[in-house]
């Protein structure tokens, strides 16, 4: 071995991936490296539950034995660097659990079509991430695994649903680790934990046939300390994959060469609450002060919003409606085992009648409307990514936001929602930090399927704000207050 | 100049190739088009409404600019005439929406789907005729009455892009414009022996309309040939901000890869589905000869179907839903002035709840997965466009077909719907006539997003048919029994 574990834990995934290309590591270096870190931080962050280290190590291996190498020279090709997989996707021969306790003890008898594709192309899972039951809550907390704590003060939320897997980043436990997005929980989470996660368009990253295969909500998704290893993860993860109706056609240009070329389109608009949500003074001044940073580096930066009117009337109906479609099945073959955040917004889309669905569908492309009119005289759109930094764990939600109560339990995350339903991709990423540290993110949105444009930005901002280098940490106790 | 008779029988290819070259003018072709229109559509009352001088302005801006009209880029149509089916709202022209509520209606804007032809030389001519909202397969309406079959105008043209269908067939236009919900550029394709193509969704942009997120209605483009199909699916390809689902363009464009086509390997031909859908034994008799042609380039023909269990029951819910969200408000402003299929139809929406719709979407997805199935071992499905060839076009829907009877307006359409409710592209092909002498149309079914490969079959089966040249036709009146 080369080079310390404690060192190679700091590298970014592209430096990690380059070392492996040019021989310089080899994967079972990175496996190992990674493990001991587990071993070491995840007791206090518990972000990766369940590990395959031994799977992990046998991948790795086969890698060095010139096997499963067809993909090499794939632009997202990982070269055996070792990721962490969310658990709501199966892994074969892992305990798959989608943090649900009737599926506490299953084993997946084999893997999701992307986890098929990552190790196709050169990623080596290493652990699975913790996840809230089916990824319903907005916090990081199920029965088999209990919290995940957020490592830069562990009373606090990691935020959700991809809780595990931003912990698991900020805390130096992996380089690149999967998230799923449906009301954001690919950014609630980057933003409490000051890292980096992107929401791509509908089909860019391919998801598995379910029950609602046609149903644009859902996505998957990169998460990553930084913008150009979120780049690099999408590369590796995205591409036609016509199991997919939303499927896309692969894109000429990869995106590391996006992130590689900070820059910024002419017009930004900042909106420190898209016109309609709640937001914590000191969010909204962290959020304008990064946005502000932006100004004179070819951008103007104007406070400006699309009109997002009828969003919580819009999504609520439309998330009940694929709960229904995604776990009715889990949930009648195990009444009373599955989780409220599951059942009960299952039951309400039970009620709903299709005139109620209806127009929930026309309050939606009305906003669609309004979001692409706003492109028009605007190139991204910058917004805070949740409306509170991370409070207590032990809460599904915060008590109240910019001193209103909080009417439920994803008004604190409504500035995520929002933009899931306009189909447009968003980059989450640090802005800064409140007085008493917690960290507190910023979303950038651009046109559907301009990933290439958010990544650019991002990569400016970034080097702006330095704020990529303060991951990985240790992972620090405090108080929730 | 030429003579205006031979102008119109020109593929679009060559007509957009003189153009080009300044051979001719766009003021020439469309004097040539208004000079057949006159002699043709009173007989088959295909083109209801003109926009001659809007035209001829479009052609004069466009021949001011020589390097432009030389154009040159993909799908480029250097100020060929088109025409617009009536459900697309083209800017300063009559849009009736085949409806007495828009009989007057006069639309400020274009659909992007009329500014993207726009911007890419396409002159629109003339709004083609459709069903009332495009719900039906036989296109007549309270405000401009019944476009009849040129082959035997006593004949259905098919729907809903009927007029469309029938300008393509009689020289009006070189190409046409159209949409498909459940076969609407597939039937009339069929039943006019034309060309027409249901792209995967988002291909061809359209909108907005009040259910964006839909995906199962599509426009595309229709044409006298496969080179022209091609051709006017580049005019149309790519994304544009208004429709969510839109995708950019392809890298490669189609006109360039139908010119050199690649044969498929291996393909499925079905005559009735598995047994899903009735299909009246003449068209199943020619659609088999047609695809045992396949042979004649190499591919390897064998029966299969993908199971299209319940596949028709899931359409119909999915459907009324779209009904629901799309028309009801104006439907419940304007009850009486609906035709009562629509009322029906929506009707059928409103007395769901929202789980049947759930149920139907699942269903979507295990047929979608069957569909991926399927294609993973033939490269194409191939089966009838329509279970019937046209029929009476005082018949508003066929009752009957090989002993199954229907209740709706709907189920004779089933070899179209079935395969919309899959979203993947599929192409009606002249395959044949009847001993009687009405058209037959062989349906090609590819995977998702995968219209290159079903063109460039399309365009080989063309040729090994016999069936290409024989268009246009002057109308032929006959009898309907």
């Amino acid at each position: 071995m080369t080079a310390g574990a404690d060192e190679l834990i700091r590298l970014t995934a592209r430096e990690a991936v380059a070392r492996l290309k040019r021989r310089e590591l080899t994967p079972l270096d990175l496996v190992e490296a990674a493990a001991a870190r587990i071993e070491a931080v995840d007791g206090a962050v518990n972000a990766l539950p369940i590990r395959c280290f031994d799977r992990a190590r046998d991948y790795a291996k086969r890698l060095m034995e010139g096997k499963g190498r067809e993909r090499e020279d794939h632009p997202g090709w990982l070269a055996g660097l070792p990721i962490a997989v969310k658990d709501l996707i199966d892994v074969e021969g892992v305990r798959s659990t989608f943090g649900c306790p009737v599926f506490a003890d299953r084993i997946a008898p084999k893997s999701d079509p992307l986890v098929l594709r990552m190790e196709e192309r050169g990623g080596i899972v290493l652990a699975r991430s913790n996840t809230p039951e089916y990824g319903s809550l907005a916090t990081t907390w199920n029965p088999i695994f209990g919290h995940t704590s957020n490592p830069w003060n562990t009373s606090l939320t990691c935020g959700g649903s991809s809780g595990g897997a931003a912990a698991a980043l900020a805390a130096g436990e992996v380089w690149l680790a999967h998230g799923t997005d449906i009301a954001g929980s690919l950014r609630i989470p980057a933003s409490c934990c000051s890292i980096v996660g992107l929401r791509p368009s509908f089909g860019r990253v391919p998801r598995a046939i379910s029950g609602r295969a046609f149903n644009p909500l859902a996505v998957q998704g990169p998460m990553a300390r930084d913008v150009g290893d979120v780049a690099l993860f999408l590369d590796h993860l995205s591409g036609y994959f016509p199991d997919d109706p939303l499927t896309l056609e692969d894109r000429a240009e990869p995106f590391a060469r996006a992130a590689a070329e900070p820059s910024l389109p002419p017009r930004i608009a900042f909106s420190p609450d898209l016109g309609f949500a709640p937001v914590a003074p000191e969010v909204r001044e962290i959020c304008a002060a990064a946005a502000r940073r932006l100004e004179g580096h070819g951008a103007v930066v104007e406070q400006a919003s699309p009109d997002m009117a009828g969003a919580e009337e819009a999504f609520m109906p439309l998330y009940q409606m694929s709960l229904l479609l995604d776990r009715q099945e889990v949930v009648e073959q195990h009444p009373g085992r599955i989780a409220p955040a599951i059942v009960e917004p299952l039951e309400a889309a039970k009620r709903m009648t299709t005139v109620e669905l209806a127009a929930a569908e026309r309050a939606r492309a009305a906003i669609v409307v309004r979001f692409n009119e706003f492109f028009r005289t605007h190139d991204l759109l910058i917004a805070p990514t949740v409306s509170v930094p991370p409070f207590d764990k032990e809460l599904r939600a915060p008590a109240e936001i910019d001193g209103q109560p909080s009417r439920y339990d994803f008004h604190w995350i409504a500035l995520s929602y929002a933009v899931v339903l306009t189909g447009c991709p968003a980059l989450a990423m640090p802005a800064g930090f409140t007085a008493d540290g917690r960290p507190v993110g910023l979303q950038i949105i651009a046109r559907p399927r301009d990933e290439a444009a958010l990544l650019r930005a991002g990569a400016l901002l970034e080097q702006l704000t330095g704020l990529a280098e303060r991951v990985p940490i240790e992972p620090r106790t405090g108080a929730a207050a | 100049m030429a003579a205006s008779a031979e102008l119109i029988r020109l593929t679009a290819r060559e007509a957009v190739h003189r153009l080009s070259k300044g051979e001719v003018t766009p003021l020439e072709l469309i004097d040539a088009a208004v000079a057949r229109i006159e002699e043709v559509e009173p007989t088959v009352h295909a083109l209801p409404t003109l926009c001659v001088e809007r035209a001829r302005d479009h052609a004069r801006r466009l021949m001011q600019n020589r390097a432009v009209l030389q154009g040159g880029a993909r799908g480029w149509l250097a100020g060929l005439p088109i025409a617009i089916k009536d459900l697309n709202e083209v800017a300063g022209v009559r849009t009736t929406h085949g409806s007495p509520i828009f009989a007057d209606h006069v639309p400020q804007k274009s659909d992007v789907v009329v500014e993207r032809l726009e911007a890419n030389g396409g002159v629109v001519l003339a709004k083609s005729n459709t069903p009332e909202f495009g719900a039906g397969g036989n296109t007549f309406n309270e405000v401009f009455g019944e476009t009849l079959n040129p082959w035997n105008t006593a004949l259905t043209c098919g729907g809903s892009s009927g007029g469309a269908a029938v300008s393509l067939a009689t020289g009006e236009v070189w190409l046409a414009h159209g949409s498909d919900h459940g076969g609407s550029l597939r039937t009339p394709a069929s039943f006019c022996s034309v060309v027409g193509l249901r792209p995967s969704p988002g291909r061809v942009p359209h909108g907005p309309g009040a259910y964006a997120f839909y995906d199962m209605s599509v426009n595309g483009p229709m044409a006298r040939n496969v080179g022209d199909l091609a051709l006017f699916l580049d005019a149309m390809a790519g994304q544009v901000l208004a429709d969510p689902l839109s995708t950019p363009a392809p890298a490669s464009s189609y006109s360039e890869l139908v010119a050199s086509p690649k044969p498929p390997k291996r393909v499925g031909f079905t005559a009735d589905f598995g047994g899903a859908v009735a299909v009246e034994p003449e068209v199943r008799e020619i659609c088999a000869r047609a695809a045992k042609r396949f042979a004649d380039f190499g591919a390897e023909v064998e029966e299969a179907s993908p199971d299209f269990t319940g596949a028709m029951d899931a359409y119909h819910v999915i459907r009324a839903f779209s009904f629901v969200a799309s028309r009801w408000p104006l439907i419940e402003q304007h009850r009486d002035k609906f035709k009562p299929e629509i009322v029906w139809n929506a009707e059928r929406g409103l007395k769901m709840t929202a789980a049947e719709f759930g149920a139907a979407q699942r269903t979507r997805s295990a047929i979608y997965q069957r569909m991926v199935d399927f294609f993973a071992e033939y490269d194409l499905l191939l089966c009838p466009a329509a279970s019937v060839p046209p029929f009476d076009v005082k018949k508003r829907w066929v009752e009957e077909i090989d002993g199954r009877r229907f209740d709706n307006y709907v189920d004779w359409m089933s070899a179209a719907c079935v395969i919309s409710l899959t979203s993947c592209p599929a192409a009606s092909i002249p395959c044949g006539f009847t001993a009687d002498g009405r058209p037959v149309g062989l349906q090609i079914v590819a995977p998702m997003r995968d219209e290159a490969s079903l063109l460039q079959a399309a365009a080989l089966f063309e040729e090994a048919s016999g069936l290409a040249g024989q268009l246009p036709i002057d109308p032929r009146p006959g009898t309907a029994s």
